[in-house]
């Protein structure tokens, strides 16, 4: 059995108005901003997108929310197991790694560094990862670490969404937490973008449209897997691409309710890879949320140089 | 439903969800149609909704279907064989 025991986010405050993003990224072509802009508008409510102002407020950002969940949880660091992350950037930003120097500066000196090819799912990886890895007799944790930063703004547009900037961290333990894990699911859409050689296989834009539909039906294999639905559960925590996205074309798809999924964050930020997932749960306790409710969390993991993998996980407040 | 009618309730829903009442049955899907994945998508529930029967997401991205007259003729097989099935039960 592992918990999540912790959840810490920081966004930068700096922020840019979504118009202002897309003007900026379509000023060299010939194409319908407008058009754009209104979708992310009125279909996703994306409203702004959250910018850190250089590197180092990156760095600061995700020193800052590291150094904070290991201290305020009052565990010794020495139980660390492993620090496990999903973004490459923070091995090598600045030509360090930050992961490597939160180890030591955090005194984690137990622990192993488990990198996790799962940039948008990594957090979830972590999670079931740590049900298989962490001691069933000693207290053990991991800690999850993540963050976002783009070099440029050709970066963060990806279609239907853009991306914005935060870290986050979490802290899986084997003992006690705010939520218990009851269930976790993963499976791969088989469908990848493109072959080994890098040629066009079966195109991003057809990947893409399957990738909804077929994350609505992961959405209900793994209710089936839980052996909950859509009913009994009080929430699904999804990443924040836009309102759309979730309201109006999972909900139909998966058949649930739209006010099932949690908007609150949808329009400001972006979609800040699995930082979301952290942020939009600790947010989600805000509400009153009682012993024994459960949360599904889900995510989808997109890049066009990969095939989709989903995951999912069901939680229950402790 | 008579053919004609399908086609048009498929026409309607793709000028409501592009916005676009110039759009007809001779419209290309890749030059004509500004939609995005997630429009697609969008239209392709409202159509669903139209013609009652699911559609699958990548139908738009068959190389057979360059128009929307030749989107129009998949969906309409594609309900004929489901009339089809439905007798058969």
């Amino acid at each position: 059995m592992v918990y999540i025991k912790s959840l810490e986010y920081d966004l930068p405050e700096l922020r840019i108005k979504t118009d202002d993003a897309i003007n900026y990224l379509t000023k060299d072509v010939e194409y319908p901003k407008e058009k754009i802009i209104e979708s992310f508008e009125k279909e996703q409510r994306i409203e702004n997108i959250a910018v850190y102002r250089d590197n180092q407020e990156f760095v600061d950002s995700l020193m800052k929310v590291s150094e904070r969940i290991i201290k305020s949880s009052g565990i010794d660091p020495m139980k660390v197991r492993y620090i496990a992350y999903g973004n490459p950037i923070l091995t090598y930003i600045n030509n360090t790694s930050l992961i490597h120097y939160i180890q030591s500066n955090l005194g984690l000196t137990n622990s192993r560094i488990l990198p996790l090819m799962h940039p948008c799912a990594a957090f979830l990886s972590a999670i079931e990862l740590g049900e298989k890895m962490l001691s069933s007799d000693d207290e053990e944790y991991i800690l999850y670490v993540s963050g976002c930063i783009w070099k440029d703004f050709d970066e963060r547009f990806i279609g239907f969404s853009i991306r914005g900037e935060g870290t986050g961290a979490a802290l899986i333990s084997n003992t006690d937490g705010i939520f218990k894990i009851i269930g976790t699911n993963v499976c791969n859409f088989e469908n990848s973008p493109v072959d080994i050689y890098g040629n066009e296989k079966n195109g991003v834009s057809s990947a893409r449209f399957g990738l909804i539909s077929r994350g609505a039906q992961f959405i209900k294999e793994s209710f089936e897997k839980f052996g909950v639905s859509a009913e009994s559960i009080n929430r699904i925590i999804q990443p924040n691409p836009g309102y759309a996205v979730f309201h109006d074309l999972y909900s139909y798809y998966a058949g649930i309710a739209p006010d099932k999924f949690f908007y609150n964050n949808v329009a400001d930020g972006g979609h800040i890879c699995d930082v979301d997932i952290i942020r939009n749960m600790k947010d989600y306790m805000n509400n009153n949320i009682s012993v024994g409710d459960r949360i599904m969390l889900y995510t989808p993991d997109v890049e066009t140089s990969f095939d989709i993998n989903y995951y999912s996980c069901l939680a229950e407040k402790c | 439903m008579e053919k004609s009618d399908i086609f048009n309730k498929i026409i309607k829903v793709i000028r409501i969800n592009t916005a676009d009442e110039s759009i007809t049955a001779s419209s290309s899907i890749q030059n004509d149609v500004g939609l995005d994945s997630i429009g697609w998508l969008r239209c392709l529930i409202g159509i669903e909704r139209v013609v009652g029967i699911p559609i699958a997401p990548h139908t738009v991205f068959r190389k057979d279907i360059e128009s929307v007259e030749d989107l129009c003729n998949v969906i309409l097989d594609s309900l004929s064989k489901a009339g089809e099935d439905a007798n058969v039960q």
